[in-house]
């Protein structure tokens, strides 16, 4: 009985201990332009199509918002394509706004599945924050 | 000399002594041993009192001793009703059972602060931060069935329904130019609420057509921790963000964010002006 109490007391320590420190993830600082990001993937209408969404909500209206750029990796980890954001591809805002949303079409081979990593951006051409938002599992269409 | 004055002079005459009770009978042996010296001792003059007594009262046989435990074990259980064997008291032992609550407090704590770390259930979604994020999980056993509700039916192409529109904002803001930004899987309304002075505090609705979504965004925040509060039916997170603060409140499919300098006083009031859509 001495045991088993000293066991149960042992585990709701070590809980207490390992099990806290889970609260802290990969990001390391609040963001003075951002307010939220979201992305996510799904499956196109045409044959190998997959959209990538996202938006962006800024603190304030601010020149360079939108997506830095998209990495599409393959369920293996292979990276299948980056797109680099611009304002020509849509994924960069033209213009100074507060919230910014994008729908980019990728045309990817039929029945295999991919997941998107978006690096998400928000303030000025030179001094802007970027947060890394990776997507769901979709499976592209045949 | 009285009649049963039996003197110890010889044998005693065993018709006198049948006459006598026990009594005298003991009293008379008893005065003959008296006078008998160790010369003049008589064993047959004894026995013959001793036979005198025992025909007056015969002495009984050598107790049998199982029968007489058992006689006195029937005697017993008249007296006293029979009881089962008791199981001898456990002393209670305080130290014992305190520690034993103590540990299972530890135990449930430690529940709980797994929990935390977990996030709280708010209406099917669960609630989840950190020191610099703040999201919604999804729970994986919720259906489209039991979140979407047709919104963006009520809907005016450039504009918002009039539930949608809180009916509170605070003393010296303007709803200023809404924008719609209209997704595959969610629609996203900003509506920006301008102070004379020149500051902005962000409104959003968005409204997810597939459940799973609704913990996609992701909000930062700093590392003071988050508020709950509950009005109108809803559970209302306000959480700082270096010199601002973000309130976030999910009812159903929809989510509300408000972001700027706000205070508490102020969201409560805000988010009280909308109602719930259940």
């Amino acid at each position: 009985m001495k045991k088993v109490s000293l066991s149960l007391f042992l585990v709701a320590v070590l809980s207490i201990i390992f099990l806290c420190p889970v609260k802290a993830q990969a990001q390391t600082w609040a963001s003075q332009s951002i307010i939220s990001c979201e992305a996510d993937i799904l499956q196109g209408n045409d044959s190998g199509e997959v959209i990538i969404n996202f938006t962006v909500r800024a603190t304030n209206s601010l020149p360079k918002i939108g997506a830095l750029k998209i990495d599409i990796y393959r369920t293996s980890g292979d990276r299948a394509a980056t797109i680099w954001g611009s304002t020509s591809n849509g994924l960069l805002s033209s213009k100074s706004t507060t919230r910014y949303s994008y729908r980019y079409s990728y045309k990817g081979i039929p029945t295999v599945s991919y997941y998107a990593v978006v690096t998400i951006c928000a303030g000025t051409s030179t001094n802007y924050d970027t947060r890394e938002v990776k997507t769901s599992v979709v499976q592209a269409p045949k | 000399m009285a009649e049963n004055d039996v003197r110890a002079t010889g044998m005693p005459d065993p018709q006198e002594l049948a006459r006598l009770s026990p009594e005298e009978l003991a009293q008379a042996m008893e005065q003959a041993l008296d006078e008998m010296t160790e010369d003049t001792y008589d064993q047959a003059i004894i026995d013959a009192y001793l036979d005198a007594l025992d025909a007056k009262t015969p002495m009984p046989e050598a107790p049998n001793v199982d029968a007489s435990y058992q006689q006195f074990q029937a005697m017993l259980s008249r007296a006293v009703p029979a009881q089962g064997p008791t199981r001898p008291k456990r002393r209670s032992n305080v130290f014992r059972i305190t520690l034993r609550v103590f540990l299972a407090a530890a135990f449930l704590f430690s529940c709980l602060l797994v929990a935390q770390a977990g996030g709280v259930d708010v209406l099917g979604a669960v609630a989840r931060w950190t020191d610099e994020t703040f999201h919604f999980k999804v729970q994986e056993d919720q259906t489209t069935s039991d979140w979407y509700v047709p919104y963006q039916e009520q809907l005016e192409s450039a504009g918002l329904d009039a539930a949608w529109i809180p009916t509170w904002i605070p003393d010296g803001y303007t709803v200023g130019e809404i924008d719609v930004d209209e997704l595959t899987t969610w629609t996203d309304y900003y509506i920006p609420l301008n102070n004379s002075d020149g500051a902005t505090i962000h409104f959003f609705i968005t409204i997810y057509t597939d459940p799973a979504d609704i913990g996609n965004p992701i909000f930062e925040k700093d590392d003071r921790p988050v508020q709950e509060y509950q009005t109108n039916g809803k559970t209302v997170y306000l959480f700082h963000n270096l010199d601002l603060m973000t309130a976030v409140c999910q009812d159903e499919n929809v989510l509300y964010t408000l972001s700027g300098d706000l205070s508490e006083d102020m969201v409560l009031r805000f988010f009280s002006g909308i109602g719930s859509h259940t």
